[in-house]
């Protein structure tokens, strides 16, 4: 092994110090300075600085909004527009004069974005639009667009995002694109919207990610959309699962959704550990199926007879910990062939 | 950040570190590496076996049935299951096998429990002994760091059941009188804070103490979201007299944790010594804390310790869980804040600015000299 890619030569880290104690390879003397110099070079001040300059924001950001509900009777409707759309350009200023390649601009540009929310909700009110709370949200994310391409902060993106699965979950139920549809139809609907939407986020995060673009991080803005696009896949089969109890309904649905839900998350898995590893991908892709295949279980060992048979149980249980067996085992197997490559 | 290679040479002159030395610590990294799981991994071993625990407690349930003269007959089997979990669970077969008997070991304690304690009438000395006796026991038993972390959680837990419910009133219908209760809370809440510092702050019985640590924040953290909801306290009445000591009792116990962020402050700075060195540092933090206490702002406190202790053990699980807690008592204490809007409004902006102005203090005075990148 090169030094390069020794793990003496990567940051040296407490629990790393304390699981060499444990291994007897370091004494406690040796561990107790080494720790205490690692802790003094931790970035204090980074950690202080933007805790701080977040909990604060949000903190003025929630009186300003306890604010316009206390005053929302007294006030003209002038006053009214003019606070809100103050808010937020006063945010903007502080932005740019804070800087936007700064955090402290950076938090505020999101503090922007998010008082637009509330000068669309008190326009709203004021000029009667009778606007549906999607509209709400879409109007919203077009408006603080241009700010979110130009601002360069993760964060925002994911914000954004966010705005849009508001819209889009609020959009089904009030206004469907060819009629009225009943609940289930509606519920898938909403489902595969929001997959196909977090979905592309995640891929176009992917591809942009090939680039060498200093502010776009691939760590935790991943996870935050894998987990975001696999949630609506998982609800979707599991619902598309139990609903094929009712003896009225066919199962043609359920299959369907297994297989297509069976190769999303193989294709996701295919790439997560082939052609980009991460771990905790795997991880999050892994928990979503296991829990998928779960139901699959209670739904095939009909779980749902009045006389259920003590058998059922164990081979329940057995089933289970076979799943989140194998899961693990998949797990641990991709991260040792990491490790030899 | 240094590497380890640099620390270890740069300390005692790396007289003790010879390039022997050196190969082996980095042939043990490896090893570590290789057989160690991250926290992730580990939750969902967790989660597989206590959904299949479940399963098993409804098998052994469907096999006998629900009823109080089978209770010694469901107790026993829980032994047996107990026996079965620890003997195969010591042996080295691999992960999937820890699992299963992970599975089998939570379904027995749940059946122990059903078996030998009377929910209508248990001592609470008797019923605590027993939980933490059981705990104990296997947590020397089964070496299996998931299944001391669950264990604890649970006999934790169950401990608070006990106290809150004494010798079983909460079952047969009475409520509790609440000042008979605060010595115990009191007590079982200093036992929680001091618990998760010896467990992680010294570094000797750091990896054997480990999973007890887990379990202790966790269940601190369940107890404060259980307070918030009056899960406890719902079933008690308050008797305190004079009425100046339900306040006393009420913020007793956030001034014991607001002590041990304090503490914690202390050690992640560098011990006693960094008291006097920093001393304006320290003694407007003291202020903070006394505010934070006289507000009643508990479970924001709390958060704020797991997010210190996080961050200067370097220890993502439990920033995470701070990072998750800090929002959700920071919206319920402003949010049950007994204040008209305005008055809260002029709170929640009030709280901002000095937390903003704080920083700008810091940056100006305390971290002058410090070049780290912002």
């Amino acid at each position: 092994m090169n030094s390069l890619s020794s793990p003496l030569d990567r940051p040296a880290s407490i629990p790393v110090l304390r699981r060499l104690l444990a291994a007897k390879a370091l004494s406690l003397p040796e561990v107790e300075a080494m720790e205490l110099q690692v802790r003094r070079e931790l970035p204090w001040k980074t950690w202080l600085d933007r805790g701080l300059l977040s909990l604060g924001v949000v903190l003025i950001l929630a009186g300003i909004g306890y604010f316009f509900a206390h005053n929302w009777n007294h006030l003209t409707d002038m006053d009214k527009l003019g606070l809100a759309g103050g808010a937020v350009l006063v945010s903007l200023v502080g932005a740019t004069w804070a800087g936007l390649d700064r955090f402290p601009g950076k938090t505020l540009l999101l503090a922007a974005s998010a008082l637009v929310g509330v000068f669309i909700a008190v326009f709203g009110q004021v000029y009667q639009t009778g606007a549906d709370t999607y509209e709400l949200f879409t109007a919203w994310a077009l408006l603080i667009f241009p700010w979110v391409a130009l601002g360069r902060f993760m964060p925002l993106w994911i914000f954004w995002i966010g705005l849009l699965n508001l819209a889009l979950g609020f959009y089904w139920p009030v206004y469907p694109l060819f009629g009225d549809y009943e609940s289930w139809t509606i519920f898938r609907h909403e489902t595969i919207s929001l997959l196909l939407l977090n979905g592309i986020a995640l891929l176009l995060l992917e591809v942009a990610g090939r680039w060498p673009i200093s502010w776009l991080d691939r760590g935790w803005s991943t996870l935050i959309l894998l987990t975001a696009t696999l949630i609506p896949a998982s609800v979707e089969t599991i619902g598309e699962i139990l609903n094929s109890w009712d003896k009225y309904i066919s199962g043609h649905s359920a299959f369907l959704a297994c297989a297509l839900y069976a190769a999303f998350v193989v294709g996701l898995g295919f790439y997560y550990s082939r052609l980009r590893y991460s771990l905790p991908a795997l991880a999050i892709i892994t928990l979503n199926t296991c829990t998928v295949l779960t139901f699959l279980t209670i739904r095939i060992l009909d779980f749902d007879q009045p006389d259920l048979h003590a058998g059922i149980w164990l081979l329940g249980g057995i089933v289970v910990l076979a799943i989140f067996g194998g899961g693990v085992f998949f797990l641990r197997t991709q991260r040792l062939a990491h490790q030899k490559t | 950040m240094k590497s380890l290679r640099e620390l270890c040479l740069a300390s005692g002159n790396g007289e003790n570190f010879s390039p022997e030395r050196l190969h082996q610590l980095e042939a043990t990294l490896i090893e570590d590496h290789r057989t160690d799981m991250p926290w992730y991994l580990r939750a969902i071993v967790a989660i597989g076996a206590w959904l299949a625990s479940w399963f098993f407690l409804a098998f052994v349930i469907a096999l006998i049935g629900w009823q109080d003269e089978h209770q010694t007959t469901i107790g026993c089997i829980g032994i047996v299951l107990l026996v079965l979990a620890v003997v195969v669970g010591r042996q080295p077969l691999g992960v999937f096998v820890g699992q299963c008997a992970l599975a089998v070991s939570l379904a027995g304690q749940i059946m122990l429990y059903y078996g030998f304690i009377n929910e209508n009438h248990h001592p609470l000395v008797k019923a605590t002994a027993f939980s933490i006796g059981l705990a104990v026991v296997l947590y020397i038993a089964f070496p299996n760091f998931l299944s001391r972390l669950m264990t604890c959680l649970f006999a934790l837990q169950v401990t608070l059941l006990w106290i809150y419910t004494g010798d079983g009133e909460l079952f047969s219908g009475n409520v509790r009188i609440d000042s008979d209760l605060s010595s115990p809370v009191l007590f079982y809440w200093v036992f929680h804070l001091a618990a998760i510092c010896f467990c992680f702050l010294r570094p000797r019985f750091s990896a054997l103490l480990a999973p007890l640590g887990y379990a202790l924040i966790l269940s601190l953290t369940a107890w404060q979201i259980e307070n918030l909801f009056d899960v406890w306290t719902r079933m008690t009445v308050i008797t305190y007299s004079p009425p100046i000591a339900e306040w006393i009792v009420f913020h007793f116990r956030t001034a014991l944790t607001a002590l041990t962020l304090f503490a914690v402050s202390v050690w992640a700075a560098g011990g006693i010594s960094a008291l006097s060195e920093k001393a304006p540092l320290f003694i407007g933090l003291a202020l903070a804390l006394t505010a934070l206490v006289a507000l009643g702002s508990g479970g924001v406190l709390l958060a704020l310790l797991f997010l210190l202790l996080g961050f200067s053990l370097q220890n993502r699980a439990i920033l995470i869980l701070g990072l998750v807690s800090l929002p959700v008592f920071l919206t319920h204490y402003y949010y049950y804040l007994d204040l008209d809007l305005l008055a809260k409004s002029g709170v929640l902006a009030g709280s901002g600015a000095i937390l903003l102005l704080l920083r700008a203090g810091l940056t100006r005075w305390a971290f002058a000299n410090e070049k780290e990148a912002l």
